[in-house]
């Protein structure tokens, strides 16, 4: 995960530094960092979102045990919730990530899908 | 971490419940007048009284002598036996706050918590709560168990525990933690004694020491913030990815810390486990996950 | 049949007892304990996570929630196969040492001396006029003083525990493979202060006190005998040094001293609500079921019993196996033995302090067996603790708990063998019928601790009987 981290704040950096650049040239050139290194990390997510495919198998892996990634399943979108605060250690309150909790979800928090849009979703469960 | 000024607004935060006390103190030396206390220590582990002789400025000997007029208490009472529930009775009678530690066992109509033998008739914690809740003037649940249920009624229940809000139904104010901290029951008290009502969130917490959740105070924010998360207990980082519960709390530890401000579990190198939160503990666990 | 005295609840103690005497002629004749609180620890132990256990344990008692911690981490270890370090073990037997001074201070000034001393005049502590009070007035003055004085060091020793600990009550501290702090030299030199106060106000104050209660209630020197059977599990053992070594595991029994074996010691559910293929099982059993049908049984509370032997343990049990005191067993022996107990540990915590290290715990992540055994036995402030734990498909499947309490506390078993408390009490000589305040100043020189004991215990619409024929 803490790659992720650096990666935004290497964009934030260059963002920055176009910002309060003199000259021209050196504007543009944190430009183009800026733009390659968006570039990298949009093909990435695109990537991850349409060709990343779970079995409920591969799924359990990322239970967040041993400093792992914690991904639960919904409705067959794979999120990450491994910086989700609420979910220390991958558990919340009293279940594991690494599964498809679809009707958990519904049975605690209906249908409130603004709090899933806020997740990093990491791919889909192969059906 | 600790000492450095953050914010003005936690500073002051800080500062709200000293200064509760220190006016309770001022307060209570003006009249003599104490108002009766009844602290019934129901189906629990008895480590709130406990938790409660832990209590620093004010410590346990000026709140007993100043603050409140402790009736009846199973573990500090001379009395024993059938004077002592006499006690108990008399005081009924008067104005008091009740404060309730422990769950209500109902299994077996309230049998498995027997306080007291009175006129070769057995009372059972339910009805003493409920007896001392219908003429209290307040009534405060202390510790975890008393206000959620907490360890004593952890699955499968077996003593079929419920926590005294589900039980009574009248205002009951929750102080939660397993134990609670000291200072919060007697800040609280203080709050009761000299000013009325203390400010409650929605669960009836006093908003000065539940207001804000661990995870947000927490000394080691900072390493969640950039990432950096501790492998094994006794690591300087943050702990949320061994289970740590600090963001689901809330709390005044880390800022006020335990025992005269000597240390807090995170500051231990081991994570919170939320024994202030309602669930306690079956939904907190497991408490240290690898 | 005698007249029937009931106390209920015996207070200044840790949870609810009830004790029933039948006296003859002002001589005790019979008597029962009832624990007055069920809860089932060991059933909600059952499916939870094995690492859990240690903090779990704790809530069981808020006065001593340590003690479970610590036999629980020992168990867990026996369990795990982990060896903690040995500047860890001794972190970690320091901070139950602080359990031990918290419990014995709290229980001989808030729980032991309102019984002997008037004051301090403030509720709930307000002088009945019916007790036997003997101290002239310029002694009690000093000693109900020393009530007041008493509570800020019984709280140094839970800041001591907090500083290693996390919190006391319920530490987080204790953990497998030692302790979790990170010893500096700011916290070494925070306790190191807090224990050297408390030494002395142990050694000038406390001892004092006890010897001048001694002095003017002589005659407790003569009840609350019981059987004289001693046992200990051994409490800071194991070390190659003589100035932080107790005592390592023994037993006393009918005079003569034994070494300690654990496969001896047994429960036995005669009594008890209980239904085995056999009456005497062993703690790791789990083939009892529990049913509250049995004919003839009126207790929850196994009798555990070493060799068929009921045994008393805690301090006095500690220090006459030790040698450290030999000069009686009774009443006044046991609050005795407790004050000097305070002075030996506070010698044993000065000399941890000598040895430990100011290096980092070496924790490590831990994996969980997907099935084992394992057990730990201890002494602790009230006496011997045992957890036994067993895991299947990595969850608890089975945990034993017999505390001290259970084992002071026990009923009669299938011999006919009373508990320890009880046989204690037969025989006392009570002054006045209308206030028997020497049955309350008998049990509770035992520190019984019933909000341990009753993890098991429970009560129906009739009270447990230990029946005392």
């Amino acid at each position: 995960m803490n790659l992720k981290f650096n990666e935004f704040s290497r964009l934030n950096y260059y963002r920055y530094m176009e910002m309060i650049s003199v000259y021209p040239w050196e504007k543009n050139y944190y430009r183009n960092l800026y733009y390659k290194e968006y570039k990298k990390l949009y093909f990435k997510r695109f990537k991850n979102n349409n060709l990343k495919e779970f079995t409920l198998e591969e799924l359990s892996y990322y239970d967040g045990s041993n400093g792992r990634d914690s991904y639960v399943a919904v409705d067959g979108i794979v999120y990450d919730l491994s910086l989700e605060a609420t979910w220390g250690g991958g558990t919340h309150f009293g279940l594991y990530a690494g599964k498809d909790l679809t009707s958990q979800f519904k049975g605690c928090h209906q249908d409130m899908r603004s709090i899933l849009d806020k997740l990093p979703k990491v791919g889909v469960i192969k059906e | 971490m600790k000492d450095e000024k953050l914010c003005p607004v936690l500073d002051s935060k800080k500062k709200t419940v000293n200064k509760i006390i220190d006016l309770a103190i001022s307060e209570s030396k003006k009249t003599n007048k104490k108002i009766n206390l009844i602290w019934l220590e129901a189906c629990g582990c008895s480590g709130n009284i406990i938790s409660l002789l832990n209590a620093d400025d004010p410590d346990i000997i000026f709140f007993l002598e100043n603050m409140v007029n402790l009736t009846y208490n199973n573990s500090l009472m001379r009395k024993e036996g059938e004077r002592a529930f006499e006690v108990f009775l008399k005081t009924l009678e008067t104005e008091f706050i009740l404060v309730v530690e422990g769950a209500i066992s109902t299994k077996e109509n309230g049998f498995y918590n027997v306080i007291a033998k009175y006129n070769n008739k057995y009372i059972t914690g339910m009805e003493a709560v409920k007896m001392a809740a219908d003429k209290a003037k307040y009534v405060l649940s202390v510790g975890s168990c008393a206000s959620y249920g907490g360890p004593s009624a952890a699955r499968p229940n077996p003593s079929e525990s419920i926590s005294v809000p589900d039980f009574l139904d009248r205002e009951v104010i929750r102080v939660p933690g397993c134990p609670c901290h000291p200072t919060w029951i007697i800040g609280t008290l203080a709050h009761i004694i000299y000013f009325d009502k203390p400010k409650l969130d929605e669960e009836n917490r006093p908003v000065i020491f539940y207001g804000v959740t661990i995870h947000d105070r927490c000394e080691r924010r900072s390493y969640f913030e950039k990432g950096l998360f501790a492998e094994k207990l006794g690591e300087k980082e943050c702990m949320f990815k061994l289970g740590c519960r600090g963001p689901i709390t809330r709390t005044v530890c880390p800022t006020m810390e335990w025992n005269s401000r000597h240390n807090w579990p995170i500051g231990d190198n081991t994570p919170c486990i939320g024994c202030a939160r309602e669930g306690f503990p079956d939904s907190m666990e497991p408490f240290v996950r690898f | 049949m005698g007249k029937k005295i009931v106390i209920n609840p015996i207070t200044r103690i840790s949870g609810f007892l009830e004790i029933e005497v039948e006296v003859e002629k002002n001589i005790i004749v019979n008597s029962s304990c009832s624990g007055m609180l069920f809860r089932g620890f060991e059933d909600m132990l059952k499916d939870r996570s094995p690492l859990d256990a240690i903090y779990f344990t704790e809530r069981i008692c808020g006065i001593c929630s340590t003690a479970h911690a610590y036999a629980s981490a020992l168990a867990l270890e026996d369990t795990l196969k982990v060896t903690p370090s040995f500047n860890d073990r001794l972190l970690r037997e320091f901070i139950h040492g602080c359990e031990y001074l918290q419990n014995h201070i709290r229980h001989f000034y808030q729980y032991t001396l309102p019984e002997y001393v008037k004051g301090p005049d403030f509720s709930p502590l307000l002088t009945m006029d019916y007790y036997d009070y003997r101290l002239p007035d310029k002694l009690n003055k000093e000693l109900a003083k020393h009530y007041i004085q008493s509570t800020k060091y019984s709280k140094s020793a839970h800041e001591m525990l907090a500083i290693l600990g996390g919190k006391a009550p319920h530490n987080h501290g204790i953990f497998v493979g030692g302790v979790t702090v990170n010893i500096d030299s700011e916290k070494f030199i925070r306790i190191k202060s807090l224990l050297s106060s408390i030494k002395d106000f142990s050694k000038n104050i406390m001892l004092e006190d006890v010897y001048i209660i001694s002095k003017y209630y002589s005659d407790y020197f003569k009840n609350g005998k019981g059987y004289g059977n001693f046992m200990s599990y051994g409490a800071f053992e194991n070390y190659p040094y003589e100035d932080i070594s107790y005592l390592k595991p023994k037993v006393f029994i009918n005079g003569e001293f034994f070494n300690f074996d654990k496969s001896y010691i047994s429960e036995n559910i005669y009594n008890a609500w209980y239904t085995s293929d056999k009456l005497d099982i062993n703690p790791t059993d789990e083939n009892t079921k529990e049913n509250i049908n049995k004919k003839g049984a009126y207790s929850w509370i196994k009798a555990p019993r070493y060799y068929g032997y009921p045994m008393e343990v805690g301090p006095l049990a500690r220090m006459w196996l030790s040698g450290e005191y030999t000069k009686g067993i009774s009443t006044m022996d046991r609050t005795i033995a407790r004050v000097l107990e305070v002075i030996k540990i506070t010698e044993i915590l000065e000399g941890i302090l000598k040895k430990i290290e100011l290096i980092n715990t070496k924790q490590s992540k831990y994996e969980i067996p997907i099935k084992a055994k394992g057990n730990g036995l201890t002494d602790t402030t009230r006496g011997a603790l045992g957890h036994w734990i067993s895991i299947e498909d990595k969850k608890i499947s089975n945990y034993t708990i017999i505390t001290p309490t259970t084992w002071n506390l026990s009923p009669t078993d299938s011999k006919g063998l009373k508990g320890p408390v009880e046989k204690a009490l037969i025989g006392t000589y009570i002054k006045d019928l209308k206030n028997p305040i020497e049955i309350g100043r008998i049990v509770r020189s035992f520190d019984p601790c019933v909000s341990c004991a009753t993890h098991v215990i429970s009560d129906k619409y009739k009270p447990i009987k230990i029946r005392l024929l």
